[in-house]
């Protein structure tokens, strides 16, 4: 019992469990090495970091892979090899159907206006197979005025599909125009 | 001798069962130290209804990772494909709000039980009290011996006997904790995983068995040594059930009123109780049922099991340590339906009845969500006005589905775009569509809410999903 009285009650004096104060002290030493791992001498990164490292390791992946299909793949190849090879042509076709559908039409016409057709003969951004890649991968660009009147823009689906999937979307359509493209 | 007598040093605080008081807690010494309990052996009626039900509690608990549903595991928590499978049914993330209605119905009915009967929970189905009171105290029971014998080889000098003793305990204690925690895992990763992990590496499965690593310490740690020390202290439900009890909550006490004034059997002026002693050696968490209703007290009832062994011995009525409110104690009239007891069944069955509702109803194998396409929320091209949307399919089955999307029963004119084929979705995939809804300036009339049906093949299921079409003023788009 402790000595002092506070309004005619007194307290007891136990002691605490000796493993309860050692989680205590414990947490508090825990508290400071981690404050100065993590926040004070950067020795460990923190989530933010690595959540941000790992977005750039994964953009940077995603960069590498274009410069590489880009190194493989030209006019001719996307014409003569990619758009003759039967696997290639269906496996676009099943991504057109997912993706471009929905303004481009199953026919490739763009019956609503919704897009741009893509059997018309006529290719506002230019007529080469690299020029289609582009702007699949990277979406109408910025100087562009989009569909009239509208003003409606293709978003770039190379941030949803891989440069392998829209060299495949682009053999698709190149397979889809058999006169147009004999040029390249 | 002299060298002898030197030789056995024992703490004070060891050298008999340890007095409990209402002034401190038993189990902590003086110093600060942990006093270790060695509760005596029970036998009666409810030691025997939870052994049973223990044992039914264990079997439950190693059995259920074997039972599959469905091509699942009954219970599975795959947190790593972030797909949750009970008895049957799937759940992905997208279901998340049926946990709100899971644990609220679990914590009402929880306090619901606490209301009419204490700390039931407590002593009968916590899993650390079946672990510790039904596997590792049986353990130590079989290979240690009964109470006094425990005792005695507490105090005992470190002999190669003692030693050989103590190693097949913690060796036996260490590989029970690994088992139980491997089943704990399993149900996080299934049985055949399980089995692929533990040939391989730890290093390739570093959070697992670091999980399991963890959790083996921590059972052996508990189990073994910290105890009652949880009950007491850490655990947050013991502390929320002194504020979920009345007078007129069934708890375990002593009949004071019988009981008093405590004094030998020969003593025809004394009451029921004879000291013997025997509810508090039986005590696991040390404390003395005779000073009333404790902080400490798990609901275990072998206080109730060893007075009532004694008092037929005696050939007195039993129940002088039994269940029964404070109320009952005092000799006043039982009441069980009291309001807080209503207001906890409501609450309860409300959780548990909407998490069942809506888990039957809304729980598919398909789910399907939608948002904006990026760009304006709509578009006006002249003739039509035009929302495009980024629609979602999740396919949660083990097998590859087709979808059917189409607009359900619709206002005149609207109609969608690049839907009139069949969608395929591979098993366990989701896939994002653009989907274009769009209407003439003839039949558009304003923003409205479009139902966007999806039939989702096999089985036939039905999706309804609602889509909010926005557009301008419609008188903006009529001639003059």
């Amino acid at each position: 019992m402790r000595e002092h009285e506070y309004d005619g009650i007194q307290e007891l004096d136990q002691k605490l469990p000796n493993w309860w104060l050692f989680t205590l002290y414990t947490a508090i030493i825990f508290f400071l090495v981690y404050w100065l791992a993590y926040y004070q001498l950067g020795i460990m990164q923190t989530d933010q970091k690595k959540v941000t490292a790992a977005i750039s390791a994964i953009q940077g992946e995603k960069n590498e892979l274009l410069l590489e299909t880009l190194a493989a793949l030209d006019d001719k190849t996307l014409v003569y090899e990619w758009a003759t090879n039967r696997n290639i042509i269906s496996e676009g076709e099943s991504i057109y159907k997912t993706a471009c559908i929905a303004c481009h039409g199953s026919q490739l016409d763009a019956p609503q206006k919704l897009g741009l057709s893509l059997v018309d003969h006529q290719w506002k951004y230019g007529d080469k197979p690299m020029d289609i890649f582009k702007i699949i991968n990277e979406g109408s660009p910025i100087e562009s005025k989009g569909m009239t009147p509208t003003g409606a823009r293709m978003i770039p689906w190379g941030q949803t599909y891989t440069p392998d999937q829209i060299a495949k979307i682009v053999a698709f359509i190149i397979s889809k125009n058999p006169q147009e493209f004999k040029k390249f | 001798m002299r060298r002898k007598n030197k030789a056995i040093k024992y703490s004070a605080a060891r050298e008999k069962p340890k007095a409990p008081n209402l002034t401190s807690v038993t189990t902590v010494n003086h110093d600060g130290s942990h006093y270790i309990l060695h509760p005596a052996d029970v036998t009666g009626k409810f030691m025997l209804a939870r052994r049973i039900f223990a044992s039914l509690l264990l079997i439950i608990y190693v059995v259920l990772p074997w039972i599959t549903i469905n091509e699942s595991p009954a219970v599975f928590l795959d947190i790593v494909s972030r797909e949750f499978h009970f008895f049957g049914i799937t759940l992905a993330p997208q279901d998340l709000w049926v946990l709100f209605f899971g644990i609220t119905g679990t914590g009402f009915a929880l306090f619901f039980i606490t209301a009419l009967l204490g700390r039931l929970w407590c002593g009968w189905a916590c899993p650390y009290t079946v672990f510790l009171e039904h596997v590792f105290r049986r353990i130590e029971r079989i290979i240690d011996g009964d109470a006094n014998a425990r005792r005695k080889l507490d105090r005992s000098l470190w002999t190669f006997p003692k030693l050989t003793r103590r190693i097949i305990k913690h060796g036996l204690y260490l590989l029970i904790a690994a088992v139980l925690a491997h089943v704990f895992l399993s149900y996080f990763v299934s049985l055949p995983r399980l089995y692929t992990y533990v040939q391989e590496s730890p290093f390739q499965h570093l959070t697992s068995f670091g999980v399991v690593a963890f959790l083996t310490a921590a059972f052996y740690g508990c189990f073994a040594h910290f105890r009652e020390q949880f009950c007491i202290m850490v655990c947050p439900y013991g502390r929320l059930q002194s504020a979920m009890t009345d007078d007129d909550t069934v708890i375990i006490g002593y009949d004071e009123a019988r009981g008093e004034v405590r004094g030998k059997t020969t003593n025809p002026n004394a009451g029921s109780c004879i000291d013997c002693r025997r509810c508090v050696s039986v005590c696991p968490t040390g404390i003395d049922i005779r000073n009333g209703l404790q902080l400490e007290c798990i609901g275990c009832a072998a206080c109730v099991d060893a007075c009532d062994n004694i008092m037929r011995k005696l050939d007195r009525p039993t129940g002088l340590v039994r269940y029964d409110s404070l109320n009952g104690f005092a000799g006043k009239k039982r009441r069980f339906l009291r309001p807080r007891i209503l207001l906890y069944a409501l609450l309860g069955s409300f959780g548990l009845g909407a998490l069942t509702l809506t888990t039957l109803h809304k729980a598919k194998p398909y789910t399907a969500s939608s948002s904006r396409m990026a760009g304006p929320p709509f578009y006006s091209d002249g003739s039509s006005v035009r929302n495009h949307y980024q629609l979602r399919l999740l396919n949660k089955r083990n097998q590859a589905a087709t979808f059917q999307i189409n607009l359900s029963d619709p206002p005149d004119g609207y109609q969608l775009s690049g839907a009139e084929q069949l969608i395929k979705v591979a098993a366990r995939r989701e896939i994002t569509r653009p989907t274009i809804l769009l209407v003439p300036y003839e039949n558009y009339e304003g923003p409205c809410e479009l139902n966007l049906q999806i039939v989702g093949q096999p089985d036939d299921i039905k999706i309804n999903h609602t889509l909010k079409f926005s557009g301008p003023n419609p008188a903006s788009l009529r001639k003059p």
